[in-house]
């Protein structure tokens, strides 16, 4: 294993694959790793492999994803799949590929690991048969495969659109959409349309799976207070809708409340963050280049705020130009050129953003969740709990942590983070933005002790 | 508890969950194969042992944990099927007694 490397792209979603396309075509052959067993990430899921009748049964942007998949895949670029980063610090990376850990210097980095779905405790998530929306998504893509319905789908989000309209598509039965959004979110979004005509087709291809959800679908917009109950063979799901209790049966359940950068590595990497309040999330800062308050450190995709995957592969673009740059491979001028048509297609994605930000912002109520729900899936422990320690003088989540323990199992408080700070800011009226995170620590995922030992480079500067 | 919907590539491998054979397209995750084949749950948790099933499908929620040729704790929807795979559902907290450094059963 080469140890020094002058580019390492972290991520092989459409900002990284795009990245390291680019800075193949200005002779720098990059590494990238890539958690997955294959490119693609997660909205480009097996494209590459796919067969044709797969993407074209999937849609436009999946098929352009499969040529990026198969350009990627032909570039001179070294692709580990299957290898998770376990630790980053300036010019250092150290990560897991088969059993065994490197530690690999690099000059310059590009952090293109994009986001996840929001995770929103409910009552009754945690029973199998619940999945994340974005989960079916993944296994249409990387296995064919769809729930055998009837299916109920809850929450608030385009990717929620996008998963009725696949499941409808297949013949999945759909028993009903229970929306979460406030009602009065397309008003508040009124100012930002002129923004979101900057891309008019995606626009209606938005509108289009909407009004296919509301005409096949049984929807119950503007619903409250879930919750999921194992009822014989079936997930039973009860809300509040227009003034009173109902219930929607299925076999599966599809959660969605949109989707967030997830923010572990760059936190550990030491860059600066910015707050999405309308979708209440932190993100990596980054200049139109990618560029980090981290030198040699540059973010790409989701994981610098979410835009989706057309402003991915331009941002992705545009980090490598400037690495690429960087290098000395080209002149400022050249970087200049080539980032011209990137920059006109990712200014009209941002744009849009502010009108899909506040269109599906998630509501508040939503975000603070029901006594009896588990909030660490790993930890087990619930609202009820939690709520108990914040009161008892918990005033940030690492400090609920060492009190009473969420964020502690093997998912390292990716899944309680965002709900912990939630509950923590309406407890004591802080506002969420003041709030830190549950500390990022290395290593971000659970490895065994022998492997850290048995590193192939000293773990200098770890 | 779900059902394939897309012509499945043509190689597929035999593995065997809990010592029943199943019959998967390659290159397809652990945890889509359970899915597929409806098997109730993926794993009991470490304290309450109450069953969990796979979540998110991209290895952030650690609920598919499951033990893959003998070694607990696997992600099961990052590491794709191979031939003679033993998969069993991991019960409660992991034992990881006799498992050698890089992860493999001693």
């Amino acid at each position: 294993m080469q140890t020094h490397w002058s580019l390492v792209v972290i991520g092989a979603g459409p900002a990284g694959m795009a990245a390291a396309l680019e800075a193949a075509r200005h002779g720098v052959q990059p590494l990238v790793l890539d958690r997955q067993p294959e490119a693609g990430g997660q909205i480009f899921r097996s494209a590459g492999s796919a067969q044709p009748a797969t993407v074209q049964a999937i849609g436009k942007e999946y098929a352009e994803g499969a040529s990026l998949c198969r350009a990627f895949t032909n570039a001179p670029v070294t692709f580990l799949a299957g290898a998770e980063v376990w630790h980053i610090a300036p010019g250092r990376i150290y990560f897991s590929h088969k059993g065994q850990s490197h530690g690999i210097t690099a000059d310059q980095i590009i952090l293109a690991t994009g986001g996840m779905e929001r995770p929103v405790p409910l009552p009754g998530w945690t029973l199998p048969g619940v999945l994340g929306a974005g989960a079916t998504d993944i296994l249409l893509k990387s296995a064919g495969i769809l729930p055998e319905g009837p299916v109920v789908l809850c929450g608030n989000g385009p990717l929620l659109l996008q998963t009725v309209s696949h499941l409808l598509h297949f013949g999945v039965r759909v028993a009903g959409v229970v929306l979460t959004g406030n009602l009065s979110n397309p008003i508040k979004a009124l100012p930002a349309l002129p923004g979101a005509l900057a891309r008019p087709q995606y626009m209606a291809h938005g509108m289009g799976l909407g009004l296919n959800m509301a005409l096949r679908t049984r929807c119950y917009p503007g619903a409250t207070q879930l919750a999921i109950e194992k009822e014989k063979n079936n997930l039973r799901v009860s809300f509040y809708f227009a003034g009173k209790t109902r219930h929607v049966e299925g076999t599966t359940v599809l959660l969605h409340e949109g989707v967030v950068s997830e923010s572990r590595i760059t936190r550990l990497a030491g860059v600066r963050h910015v707050w999405n309040p309308r979708q209440r999330y932190w993100h990596a800062e980054t200049d139109t280049w990618g560029n980090t308050c981290v030198a040699g450190l540059r973010c790409a995709g989701d994981v610098a705020g979410v835009r989706g995957a057309a402003a991915a592969t331009a941002r992705g673009t545009l980090a490598a130009l400037d690495a690429c740059y960087t290098l000395g491979k080209i002149t400022p001028e050249q970087r200049n050129t080539f980032a011209l048509p990137e920059q006109r297609r990712l200014r009209r994605c941002e744009a849009m953003q502010p009108f899909m930000d506040t269109v599906f912002a998630p509501r508040l109520e939503c975000l603070q969740p029901a006594d009896s729900a588990i909030v660490c899936r790993c930890e087990e422990l619930t609202a009820k709990t939690l709520r108990e320690a914040i009161m008892a003088g918990s005033y940030s989540p690492d400090g609920l942590k060492s009190q009473a323990r969420p964020g502690m199992g093997t998912c390292q408080g990716r899944m309680c983070a965002a709900p912990v700070a939630e509950m923590i800011a309406q407890a004591h009226n802080i506002p969420l933005e003041c709030i830190e995170p549950y500390r990022a620590q290395p290593p971000l995922f659970p490895l065994n002790f022998g492997e850290m030992a048995s590193l192939t480079c000293p773990p200098e500067g770890l | 508890m779900f059902k394939p919907v897309l012509p499945a590539p043509d190689p597929t491998v035999t593995i065997f969950v809990e010592g029943n054979a199943l019959v998967v397209p390659e290159g397809t995750s652990v945890a889509a194969a359970v899915l597929r084949y409806s098997i109730p749950y993926a794993r009991t948790t470490a304290i309450k042992h109450e069953q969990r099933g796979p979540f998110c499908l991209m290895g952030v929620c650690y609920e598919c944990l499951m033990e893959i040729n003998g070694v607990p704790n696997q992600r099961a929807c990052l590491v794709p099927v191979k031939q003679d795979m033993r998969v069993r559902r991991q019960q409660g907290a992991p034992n990881f007694t006799g498992i050698a450094p890089s992860g493999t059963k001693e």
